[in-house]
């Protein structure tokens, strides 16, 4: 099973660069669209640790759903 | 080459199912995010032609209805009439589920394909994440997307 499986999406956004690579890499802005996810630190270079820190005691529905697709137990981690 | 090829497509859109549908089934709004194209009357039973024109009234795809059930579930045939090439493409099939969510929907659309992997089918890959994308930006804020292209046929 060493088969290369890659999924591609494209998504066309009425925004900037600049705007968009903010949205993607800072945490306050990832919060609110990436299942509650904060990323932290900000990205800087090649090598940096990218994890996401997730409330879990606040584990709002969608991230109960996030975690239901993800087939992992259920939201009551601390 | 008899292998059926699906293309899966969700997007997430703040709207109700009712807006959605008439976003998908009336040409005043499909021709503001489907590549111009203008449903030329809106679909109401199986059977039904379903046909885009672009803006010189000539046809870009040649559907027919084969389920319908607003504001739920819409299925069609499609042919691409957009090219003479393309016109010699088998007929595929298309299916649009609305799933209401709270305050959002979710699009579910399939494109089946029934003689294996073709350029149509990267192709018309393609132009449903263009679509989609301008679809959920005109029914969030009732502006259609603008896209610049560049000059250059993007690479495939």
């Amino acid at each position: 099973m060493n088969q290369d499986v890659r999924n591609i999406y494209e998504v066309y956004i009425r925004t900037t660069p600049e705007r968009l690579w903010d949205a993607i890499t800072n945490g306050e802005l990832t919060r609110q669209y990436f299942f509650g996810g904060i990323l932290e630190p900000r990205p800087q270079s090649v090598g940096d640790k990218m994890s996401t820190a997730t409330s879990w005691a606040r584990c709002s529905p969608t991230v109960k759903y996030w975690r239901s697709i993800h087939r992992t137990s259920s939201c009551k981690r601390g | 080459m008899s292998q059926i090829v699906k293309r899966a497509y969700e997007v997430y859109i703040r709207t109700t199912p009712e807006k959605l549908w008439d976003a998908i089934t009336k040409g005043d709004v499909t021709k503001q995010y489907f590549f111009d194209g203008k449903i030329e009357r809106s679909p109401r039973a199986p059977g039904d032609p379903m046909r885009y024109l672009d803006e010189d009234g000539n046809v870009m795809l040649d559907c027919t209805v084969i389920e319908i059930d607003p504001p739920r579930k819409l299925v069609h045939t499609f042919n691409g009439r957009y090219s003479p090439e393309e016109d010699r493409d088998p007929e595929s099939r298309v299916t649009y589920e609305i799933t209401p969510l709270g305050d959002v929907c979710k699009l579910a659309l399939t494109h089946e394909h029934f003689n294996g992997e073709s350029k149509v089918v990267e192709g018309t890959n393609r132009g449903w994440q263009i679509i989609l994308s301008g679809l959920k930006t005109l029914l969030e804020t009732g502006k259609p997307l603008q896209i610049e292209w560049p000059q250059e046929a993007p690479a495939s």
